[in-house]
């Protein structure tokens, strides 16, 4: 719904805020909801594999991105895999999974050839290296979303 | 095919333009870009403009600028992504045959919401979003990744904030025309490292129209045109994580179709200069590579070269880039527009002598996603 606001400024009237407040639904479809049914029901991490280039895909997908062909192979993968890239951040804003500073990762599961993306625990961020290996921290209480994994730890 | 040239160009002082609204911004830069070339509205065929619905806050935003662009009762088409893909569609239309000018039209007013939270918005909602990837975050994640695979120092980046910021001083539409010291822009505030806060792009509002005429109305203007050489455009996967994140392989393969077109073999010898869309430093580095200005890895030293500052070999942003003024959608349609005015015989101030051919580089989607070429020559 979109509201707005009284204007601001004093004799002149320079702007006015508003905010879009729309609420969505997203669905997962059926490629999604298994995914994240098996990390919340089993603490599963799947992926697809192509049958063409042999890529072993995350998020699981009906196709593959790289040679455009239907995949249909799930594939167990390691909760378990190496740091590729992380990065400290700093910077506060909405959307965030915790309170800044907090480590970002993209992590190379052992398995998949894509990377995974996730947030680091259980480190300071000057023992961070890349390359480093690291393994997933399940959630206690998990509902289907990629928050079922807390973050991942140094091995 | 239609030889296309760009007429007009022009642009807006860029910054956190408060009493502006997108229409005076767009309504300014539409009327200069037009009389830059002796035309009116009139002689315009096609508008093609560049536009964001996420940093508007409004649905198809370009219905309400319309107006402003003078397209009514013409053709005309938006793009939701930079204005350099806007002015390659403009290009193909003309080129065809099927019109015979076209004005292009990009603008952005980041600073009337909240650039970062509008990036996450661009991820999707189950497997990038919920970790709060933003642009930021993912340009911080290539950055580490570049660094670490070819073993780029930390100064690096850094340096080509120093080169950037000289050039900017001299830009008269640049948001940030001060220059900075290597000690500055080292010990200015991390933000998500290894990227601090003068190595990125500053939050800008600003707009940009070229206009561009098929090779006979393009002769019988008064002005010399700029002539597209060639054009490309690329897009890679979508997940930073499913790319070689420390390569941009869209940004070769834009790069790639343009030369081939273009006829251009040795890019740092055939071309006299290159304008890029690096919105956090150490993508210029990487923009050295992937556009053929030197080998995989070598970023760093073409830079320590002075090949790319003024007076070099191959000058890379002697606007200042992005990293001086990043009106988002307008960035790369400004970079169209910084290297025409370089190379076009207008008896301007702009033209620097000897110039003849630069090339234009766009950006866009999470850490470099998509690219798009533009190639003109005077």
């Amino acid at each position: 719904m979109l509201e707005t606001a009284k204007p601001s400024g004093g004799d002149i009237v320079k702007s006015v805020t508003g905010t879009l407040d729309i609420k969505y639904r997203f669905s997962y479809g059926e490629r999604y909801d298994r995914f994240f049914r098996e990390m919340r029901d089993n603490k599963r991490i799947m992926g697809i594999a192509c049958p063409k280039c042999g890529a072993v895909l995350l998020p699981p997908r009906p196709y593959c991105g790289f040679c455009y062909t239907p995949v249909d192979e799930w594939v167990e993968l390691s909760d378990e895999g190496a740091l590729l890239t992380y990065t400290v951040v700093h910077l506060p804003f909405i959307g965030q999974p915790t309170e800044p500073p907090y480590i970002y990762a993209f992590i190379m599961l052992d398995g998949a050839d894509v990377q995974f993306p996730h947030i680091l625990g259980e480190i300071e961020a000057a023992d961070v290296r890349s390359g480093m290996r690291v393994k997933a921290v399940w959630a206690e209480e998990r509902k289907g979303t990629l928050h079922d994994i807390k973050y991942f730890r140094p091995v | 095919m239609i030889d296309v040239g760009v007429v007009g160009w022009a642009q807006t002082q860029h910054g956190t333009l408060e009493r502006e609204t997108h229409q005076s911004l767009i309504y300014r830069v539409v009327n200069e870009a037009l009389s830059s070339c002796g035309m009116s509205i009139h002689d315009i065929d096609v508008v093609i403009d560049a536009g964001s619905d996420f940093l508007d806050g409004r649905g198809i935003s370009t219905c309400i600028t319309v107006d402003a662009m003078g397209a009514h009762f013409k053709e005309e088409s938006k793009i939701a992504g930079d204005g350099l893909l806007a002015a390659i569609y403009a290009y193909m239309r003309i080129a065809s045959g099927l019109f015979d000018t076209a004005l292009v039209v990009a603008y952005g007013k980041s600073s009337e919401s909240s650039p970062r939270v509008q990036s996450l918005l661009m991820t999707d909602p189950f497997y990038l979003r919920p970790m709060g990837l933003d642009a930021t975050a993912a340009a911080a994640l290539q950055a580490r990744a570049y660094m670490h695979h070819y073993g780029v120092s930390e100064e690096a980046p850094a340096r080509v904030a120093v080169k950037n910021r000289a050039a900017g001083a001299t830009n008269i539409n640049a948001q940030l025309s001060s220059e900075v010291t290597l000690d500055q822009v080292m010990e200015s505030r991390p933000l998500v490292s290894p990227i601090r806060e003068l190595e990125a792009a500053p939050v800008t509002d600003g707009a940009c129209a070229v206009v561009m005429a098929g090779e006979e109305v393009a002769k019988s203007l008064k002005v010399r045109p700029a002539w597209i050489a060639g054009s490309g455009h690329a897009m890679d996967a979508f997940s930073p994580g499913a790319r070689e994140i420390h390569k941009l392989r869209s940004a070769a393969l834009a790069a790639a179709a343009a030369y081939k077109q273009a006829g251009v073999t040795d890019p740092s010898a055939d071309l006299d200069l290159l304008e890029v869309t690096e919105s956090f430093a150490h993508q210029e580095l990487m923009l050295y590579e992937a556009l053929g200005l030197c080998e995989e890895g070598e970023g760093e030293k073409l830079l320590i070269s002075g090949a790319t500052a003024l007076g070099g070999r191959v000058p890379v942003n002697l606007s200042g880039g992005a990293l001086c003024a990043n009106p988002v959608v307008a960035t790369g349609l400004v970079r169209l527009a910084e290297a025409c005015a370089r190379v076009a015989d207008r008896g301007e101030g702009d033209r620097i002598d000897g110039m003849s051919k630069a090339m234009a580089h766009a950006a866009g989607g999470l850490a470099m996603q998509t690219a798009a070429c533009m190639i003109v020559q005077g």
